[in-house]
């Protein structure tokens, strides 16, 4: 069992129980963390490094609650087939997010592929999404669905969130409270310091 | 310099309290080992070799004095009562307890200071010529465009986790003080004939595994456009940069595998929809920045130099000390001081917590509060008018850092190495004490010598760019070094060859002082080392080097590096 958040803003989080299959699940618990080696360091680690990081090649979700999830391809293959059931894609880190103009419709959600937390492809998948198809409807993080980074993932327009099984629900929506203010643009269009000639104006009304 | 409002106040302020709840999610077994990893790195936190690490960011490298006596207390507070200053001009604690990060990070911020995104694969803290806004060749000053990006970058949300590390440096005067053409992202700033600030972009420089010169990717950018055409440098990069292999992942190579062309062409796909977009700054963004960067209250031209003259007599190293470690401010009357951290029988960059508190109060009397860490590992007093230098060099002197060696081939940059880091093939710090030793009778004959050691591939110490490089190789667990010759970074960069077989430690120093010694024989009047290798050739020095039967070489035809 998971949870999914749906985010409206800040202060407004909805929680809904995800069916195996639409999340990722909890990993093995972690070891708790060896102080000794931490602290007096771990020593020469040149032979522990792995080069080769290992690339998805599957979604790590097929199913969101009303269906199936089809792949980009697929999706693309359905060449405009109406349907009355609200359709749901994911997409993977390397998929092109802009194969998606002039295809959208009847799309109610997009899921976005975090195979690994911290593989970032996501971030500008979401922002394209969001800022140069115009994509209204809802996109959800799936896969490593982290506290920490729910943060960055709002921003870039990602507005539900699949947590992975493991994840903490009231510490995952404390996290969209981190950060009092931001810097600079992003996909969701919250206000931002760095002035441009938008929120000058906006300041002066 | 600039000063934080209540928001920057307040964000920096979050993080100390996030990076706070991470630490203790972490240590009660709540986020895994691999999890915390790029959070904590992302808060400038390594576990080293034998201690964990912070590296605090020390934007462009400026520093007020507030601000480094705080670094002071945090030494002698949670370290063994030293920092060492590192090639990308922060500050680095060796000896910190993961448990107690947190409060050195609330100690940093209470000054206006931060770790934020001084490690992992995200837009790192951003450098800039240490000389920037006094320096005699500038074009403009690059301090407030440096802060713009400073701010955009931090946190942004869309590029927390590239394919790997982004390094961004800005230039803006006619030598490159700031190595800025191997870096992932560099800028060129200037004025055009209409006296609008634009900039020159280069793109995939960079050292390690695979040393790049930037190739130019865009010319004549206006600089409200300059965050929206990072952006989709950023995002082309994030989007197609390798992550199959993390020797591949930096932008360089993707450059090299799409060409500049075609790199930049895609850039400018992506940048025609921003341009003119939310990324665009306002024209008064740069005014309102470079209010925080203008002139201090200098005195005026009339105070003479003449005990400056009667001094430089009547005491050789004085005279020393102000040809090598005072260059030419754009005001007469001013010098900018560079505080040598390389005297002998020290690590290169190491200060000490009682140092930086001395420091801090020659700053506050002599150069109007302020300090800059250069690219160097030196610190500098960028505004001192020339009728302090005397008293200013008494008082460094007593304070044992009044080495007069600044440029010269005891101004050695080097790595931790393998006394402190993890990654280390080889020890780098030794090796540079040798080095400094051996040539510090004929340093100041020699003349203008950049030497630059690295401890391993990854290059934190800029061998490729020293006018002499030397690179710690394994070779079956046993420390190896080779030597390149021929890099620089002035007003030309160029990437140093390697010469010669690999050598053992004590035969690095020896070596060194061959070409140094051919060098002086065969140097032509006012030639510095670089310009006689580039008249010479690299073989000329090789044969002199190495042709000896003194010098002990690796059994293996020669150490690569491995690709």
């Amino acid at each position: 069992m998971s949870t999914l958040l749906k985010l409206f803003s800040p202060s407004d989080i909805r929680t809904l129980p995800l069916p195996e299959g639409a999340f990722r699940p909890a990993p093995a618990p972690n070891p708790l963390p060896n102080m000794d080696v931490i602290n007096q360091g771990q020593g020469d680690v040149r032979s522990l490094i792995r080069p080769n990081v290992k690339q998805p090649e599957a979604p790590s979700v097929s199913a969101w609650e009303h269906g199936t999830l089809l792949t980009l391809p697929e999706w693309l293959a359905r060449d405009g087939a109406t349907s009355d059931a609200p359709g749901g894609i994911v997409l993977m880190p390397t998929d092109d997010p802009l194969a998606l103009a002039g295809h959208l419709d009847g799309l109610a959600v997009i899921a976005v592929e975090f195979a690994k937390f911290n593989d970032g492809r996501g971030y500008s998948i979401a922002t394209l999404l969001r800022s140069r198809l115009g994509f209204k409807g809802e996109i959800r993080a799936v896969g490593d669905v982290l506290i920490d980074q729910l943060f960055a993932m709002a921003r870039c327009g990602i507005d539900s969130f699949a947590l992975r099984g493991d994840q903490d629900v009231a510490a995952a929506k404390r996290a969209f409270e981190s950060f009092p203010a931001v810097y600079q643009w992003a996909a969701d269009e919250r206000d931002f310091v760095l002035a441009n000639n938008a929120n000058l104006e906006r300041a002066a009304a | 310099m600039y000063i934080y409002n209540a928001i920057d106040q307040s964000i920096v302020d979050a993080r100390v309290k996030q990076f706070a709840d991470q630490t203790e999610r972490y240590l009660s077994g709540r986020i895994s080992e691999d999890e915390f990893k790029p959070l904590r790195l992302q808060n400038g936190v390594y576990v080293e070799r034998h201690s964990p690490l912070l590296r605090v960011a020390i934007p462009y490298g400026l520093l007020s004095s507030r601000q480094l006596r705080m670094l002071a207390q945090i030494g002698r507070t949670y370290d063994r009562g030293f920092g060492h200053f590192t090639t990308r001009q922060n500050i680095q604690f060796n000896w910190v307890k993961l448990e107690e990060v947190h409060k050195i990070l609330a100690d940093l911020a209470s000054v206006q200071m931060h770790a934020i995104q001084t490690s992992g694969s995200c837009i790192r803290n951003v450098t800039t010529d240490h000389l920037a806004g006094v320096a005699h060749d500038e074009r403009v000053d690059p301090r407030p465009l440096a802060e713009l990006m400073r701010q955009w970058s931090t946190l942004n949300p869309e590029f927390a986790f590239l394919p790997r590390k982004f390094k961004v440096a800005f230039n803006g005067a006619v030598e490159d003080r700031a190595a800025s053409e191997v870096h992932d992202l560099a800028f060129d700033v200037y004025r055009d004939e209409a006296g609008e600030v634009r900039l020159t972009v280069k793109v995939g420089g960079g050292q390690g595994r695979t040393p790049r010169v930037a190739p130019v990717i865009k010319t004549c950018l206006h600089w409200r456009d300059m965050l929206s055409y990072t952006e989709a440098v950023l995002r082309t990069y994030n989007r197609w940069g390798r992550r199959d292999n993390i020797y591949k992942a930096r932008i360089k190579i993707l450059v090299d595998a799409l060409g500049p062309e075609r790199f930049g062409e895609e850039v400018e796909q992506e940048f025609a929809h921003l341009q003119g977009g939310p990324a665009t700054l306002a024209a008064s963004e740069l005014d309102r920045m470079t209010a925080f960067f203008g002139a201090p209250p200098y005195q005026s031209a009339s105070s003479g130099d003449q005990d400056e003259a009667r001094h430089r007599l009547a005491d050789p190293r004085f005279n020393a000390w102000v040809k090598r470690n005072v260059a030419k401010h754009k005001r007469e009357n001013y010098g900018a001081v560079t505080i040598s951290l390389k005297p002998l029988g020290v690590a290169p960059g190491d200060a000490t917590s009682d140092q930086m508190d001395a420091i801090a109060d020659l700053a506050d009397r002599f150069s109007f509060g302020q300090i800059r860490v250069s690219h160097h590992q030196n610190l500098v007093l960028a505004d001192v008018a020339r009728s302090d230098l005397w008293a200013l060099y008494q008082a460094l002197e007593a304070l044992g850092l009044s080495e007069p060696n600044v440029g010269l081939a005891t101004d050695i940059i080097c790595c931790p190495g393998g006394d402190y880091c993890a990654l280390a093939n080889a020890k780098s710090i030794p090796v540079a004490a040798a080095v400094q030793e051996t040539l510090a009778a004929k340093a100041q004959d020699i003349g203008t010598l950049a030497i630059k050691m690295s401890g391993c591939i990854n290059a934190c110490g800029h061998h490729h760019v020293g006018h002499i490089g030397i690179l710690g190789v394994d070779k079956k667990d046993e420390e190896w070094y080779q030597i390149l010759i021929g890099g620089r970074t002035d007003t030309k960069t160029a990437l140093g060859q390697i010469v010669g077989k690999a050598i053992p430690r004590e035969a690095v120093a020896p070596t060194i002082e061959r070409l140094t010694d051919f060098y002086l024989k065969n140097r032509n009047n006012g030639e510095i080392f670089i310009d006689a290798v580039e008249r010479l050739g690299k073989v000329a020095f090789q044969e002199a080097a190495f042709q000896s039967d003194t010098v002990q070489t690796s059994p293996s035809p020669q150490i690569q590096e491995a690709n």
